[in-house]
């Protein structure tokens, strides 16, 4: 999978948990939402962990300085590139 | 405090420079039903929301609005990321590319910068719920006419999905309002402030 189609993954699952997060907030016993919202996070966290592996940090937290300060290195999400 | 993530909440990529969008489109960066604006109401709102559901609301859509604010902000930047003087000419964008050139300034389509005035914050439960379904139902009511006047695909796709949060949130504080109504004397729903009275 290259940097594109991971990033579009992400996208998608992280877009399931900020709607989710919102649902709940308003139904915090809803069952089904709650379960859902378990899924999700535990495929975003496998698919977060696996694209700064390859692709590099989302998170300045996350950077691995080991490779120096690759924060900047890669392109910002407003760039063409990116 | 807040994180920031490397990642926009939905793909943009737009591939042809159009200054004539880029000069209508601001207005959802800074406008009077933009995103900056939406983002400080609710955050701005949520320190006197007594009920824990809608200060979650407020609290986690403010932060939405955020992501989508970065998303107009990408569409304007990547439509006038090289735009041709006469490109700024046909749009008639001179004046803003006088005190600007490319960048993005947070103001409204007809030019008046970023206004407080816009963010209404009563600290009356009633009224700011009200106020939010209002600010969704315009920020709606913008991307709508945004979509009439937009003619590239790689823009409209991400507008749509604006446009479509607007309704989701709108749902979200007609649920809030509806839980501090039932919570309320019936008889009387004005005669109490929870956020202030005791």
């Amino acid at each position: 999978m290259n940097e594109r189609q991971m990033m579009h993954q992400i996208q998608q699952v992280s877009f399931a948990l900020v709607d989710l997060n919102l649902f709940l907030d308003s139904h915090p016993d809803n069952m089904m939402a709650l379960d859902f919202f378990r899924e999700m996070q535990k495929k975003y966290t496998e698919l977060v962990a696996e694209y700064e592996m390859m692709f590099g940090p989302l998170t300045a937290f996350d950077t691995n300085t080991e490779h120096g300060w690759t924060w900047i290195k890669e392109p910002w999400p407003w760039e063409l590139e990116a | 405090m807040w994180t920031y993530e490397k990642k926009l909440q939905y793909p943009i990529k737009i591939k042809n420079p159009n200054p004539a969008l880029a000069k209508f489109i601001i207005s959802q960066y800074g406008g009077p039903h933009g995103e900056i604006g939406a983002s400080l109401r609710y955050l701005s709102q949520r320190t006197s929301m007594p009920d824990r559901r809608i200060a979650g609301i407020l609290n986690d859509i403010g932060t939405e609005e955020l992501s989508h604010l970065e998303m107009v902000q990408t569409i304007v930047h990547q439509l006038t990321k090289g735009m041709t003087i006469e490109q700024i000419k046909e749009a008639g964008m001179e004046a803003y590319f006088v005190d600007h050139t490319a960048s993005v300034f947070p103001q409204f389509a007809s030019g008046t910068p970023a206004t407080a005035a816009t963010f209404a914050v009563t600290g009356d439960t009633i009224a700011d719920l009200q106020e939010d379904m209002a600010a969704e139902q315009k920020a709606r009511m913008t991307y709508d006419n945004i979509l009439r006047l937009a003619d590239d695909p790689d823009v409209i796709d991400p507008i749509r999905f604006l446009r479509a949060r607007e309704i989701a949130h709108y749902q979200r504080f007609g649920e809030g309002l509806r839980l501090v109504l039932d919570d309320l004397d019936k008889k009387n729903y004005y005669a109490f402030n929870p956020s202030f009275d005791k």
